[in-house]
């Protein structure tokens, strides 16, 4: 009996190795080279995890088949991510985090500006948006910023302002870049430090270098 | 410690985890002072008193978790192959999605921390049925669906939580429109308006067929849910949700797994450091032992300020802390050792304690009502 379990064992792993190696040959994607050559194995689990409980007790794979059924998406979302198809956005070019913002009608900023157009605390997005019209090297590109035209940092800020006196505070990226607009739109001296204490309150960990 | 068999009777049946006058602080009146506390924390504290809480609430409540698989015999006896195991697969897990996938890692740990709310509400509900002998065999799954339906509309529908899916499609390269947006947020609440008509039907199904019903189980599950939609329908701060979740979902299970000890120990065979240590009339200790843990787990992974939120932020120790480089600790500001002191600590002590809940708490498990 262990015989037969130990020998499907290596037939299932033998199975993904050679559809992988096939995959990987045939130039398939990161994301489906790794889909074959886990897919037969995780299907094994599964049948096994949820297989009829025999006599002796749940088996190894059935005491932790709850990790299973959690980690079988993980791993299908982990293996997407390493083919690059999902960048983390702390690695996200300043390009692909203004298209999420800038595209056509249908953007980030608009969609849910539109859900929810009585909450100003979400005109800080319409804010970035402006922003990134504002500081892409070639905001023409996108036919939004060639909609809105020029955009002068007054115009952000009062984006900023909007979204601020709805009394948010846990938006240190919005503190932070209101900031850096402040000083672009030469506001004075009093009220840059007015937001820096306000950073340095909220966010300590986000003020600019230098900032304190 | 014998369970006491009472027959069910039909009709309104109360029934309560530990009695009325606790039950109403801790699991009824508690959602609503969570709320308070939070919009206080909102208007007079900065953003990183959510930290603070983080810190004196959620940790204490992973602590919770470790004193009983660990520390009573019972337990470990019963589950020490998972309670040994599960955690290196976990960790395991953890180091490769920070290192290769890390916007998966981190939306497991997310998605996993919100079934875990959900299912911690659920089982208490499931205490409530199981004191108060109430609901049909098939009451737990109503109540189960409910649940589930409720707190996914709320995910949908609620903008301090459309933000980030939102967001996450547009990043993912899925983009979506207003309108499918819309459709969806539709969908949701007729879904969750024909859920709550059939669960009002199953209550009253049960009331016509013999069944009893718990009223304090329907008035938890509502103070519950209410904390959930209320913070996340009217204010957009993830301070306000996060402390009044926290708070709630923290202190409930400090709570229940307090009063599982003291039972367990009345117990004949139940011993094991948390059976002695923590045996009725050592609250104290049992808090003390649960704050000392948060202040070691702190001063380990609090980086890059692992001060700040002891004082809720009010309290300036980064005044201290900035001058501590001299004495050759300037490497702890760096945030790739934080990455690196998260990977290995606050994502796996969560997802270890969202595991080990998983199977401790099965309330169907004749050895754990002896706790209850």
């Amino acid at each position: 009996m262990q015989h037969k379990h130990t020998g499907r064992w290596v037939v299932t792993v033998l199975v993904g190795f050679i559809l992988g190696g096939l995959a990987y040959v045939r130039n398939l994607s990161l994301f489906l080279s790794l889909a074959c050559a886990g897919g037969p194995l995780l299907a094994w689990l599964w049948v096994s995890a949820f297989a009829v409980e025999k006599n002796g007790g749940p088996s190894w794979v059935q005491r932790y088949r709850f990790l299973l059924v959690v980690y079988t998406p993980v791993l299908m979302l982990g293996a997407w991510e390493l083919s690059g198809e999902i960048v983390a956005e702390k690695d996200m070019a300043e390009a692909d985090m203004a298209r999420i913002y800038l595209r056509g009608t249908a953007n980030y900023a608009d969609v849910m500006l539109g859900l929810y157009p009585g909450r100003e605390e979400y005109r800080f997005l319409k804010g970035q948006q402006l922003g990134f019209c504002s500081s892409l090297p070639r905001p023409q590109e996108f036919m939004l910023c060639r909609q809105l035209g020029p955009v002068s940092a007054a115009r952000i800020r009062q984006e900023f302002e909007r979204a601020l006196r709805s009394g948010i505070t846990s938006n240190g990226d919005l503190l932070n870049l209101y900031l850096s607009v402040l000083k672009e739109d030469g506001a004075s001296a009093e009220q840059i430090e007015q937001v820096r204490r306000m950073l340095l309150r909220h966010h300590p960990a986000l003020l600019p270098p230098g900032g304190e | 410690m014998s369970v006491v068999k009472i027959e069910p009777s039909g009709g309104w049946q109360r029934g309560w985890i530990l009695d009325p006058c606790r039950d109403a602080i801790w699991f009824l009146g508690l959602p609503l002072v969570a709320v308070a506390v939070a919009m206080g924390c909102h208007a007079w504290l900065p953003f990183v008193a959510l930290a603070s809480v983080n810190l004196w609430i959620t940790i204490p409540h992973h602590f919770a978790t470790w004193a009983r698989t660990y520390g009573l015999r019972e337990d470990w006896q019963r589950w020490k192959e998972r309670l040994l195991v599960g955690p290196v697969m976990i960790g395991i897990v953890a180091w490769a999605g920070h290192s290769w996938a890390p916007t998966t890692i981190l939306l497991l740990v997310t998605m996993w921390d919100h079934q875990h709310s959900i299912m911690q509400q659920h089982g208490f509900a499931r205490i409530y049925d199981f004191k108060a002998r109430a609901g049909a065999e098939i009451t737990g799954r109503f109540d189960l669906v409910l649940g589930w339906i409720l707190y996914g509309n709320m995910f949908l529908t609620a903008p301090l939580f459309v933000q980030y899916w939102v967001r996450e499609l547009f990043k993912w390269q899925l983009p979506v429109s207003l309108a499918t947006v819309q459709a969806v947020q539709m969908g949701s609440w007729v879904v969750t308006a024909l859920a709550v008509s059939i669960y009002v039907a199953h209550v009253t199904w049960c009331l016509r067929n013999g069944h009893a019903v718990n009223p304090v189980k329907l008035l938890f599950l509502g103070t519950s849910f209410f904390l959930w939609y209320f913070t996340a329908w009217q204010t957009n701060s993830i301070l306000i949700f996060g402390i009044a979740h926290r708070l709630m979902h923290g202190l409930q299970y400090i709570v229940v797994v307090r009063m599982y000890l003291s039972r367990k120990t009345g117990s004949e065979q139940t011993d094991g450091i948390s059976g002695r240590g923590m045996a009725s009339g050592s609250l104290w200790k049992f808090v003390g032992l649960s704050l000392l843990y948060a202040l070691v787990f702190q001063l380990l992974v609090g980086q890059p300020q692992p001060l700040e939120t002891f004082g809720f932020g009010e309290v300036r120790f980064d005044v201290l802390y900035e001058s501590i480089p001299e004495l050759g600790l300037g490497e702890f500001t760096s945030r790739e050792t934080y990455g690196l002191f998260a990977t290995a600590m606050v994502d796996v002590v969560a997802m270890v304690h969202y595991y080990f809940d998983s199977f401790i708490w099965k309330v169907s498990d004749h050895r754990v009502q002896e706790g209850l």
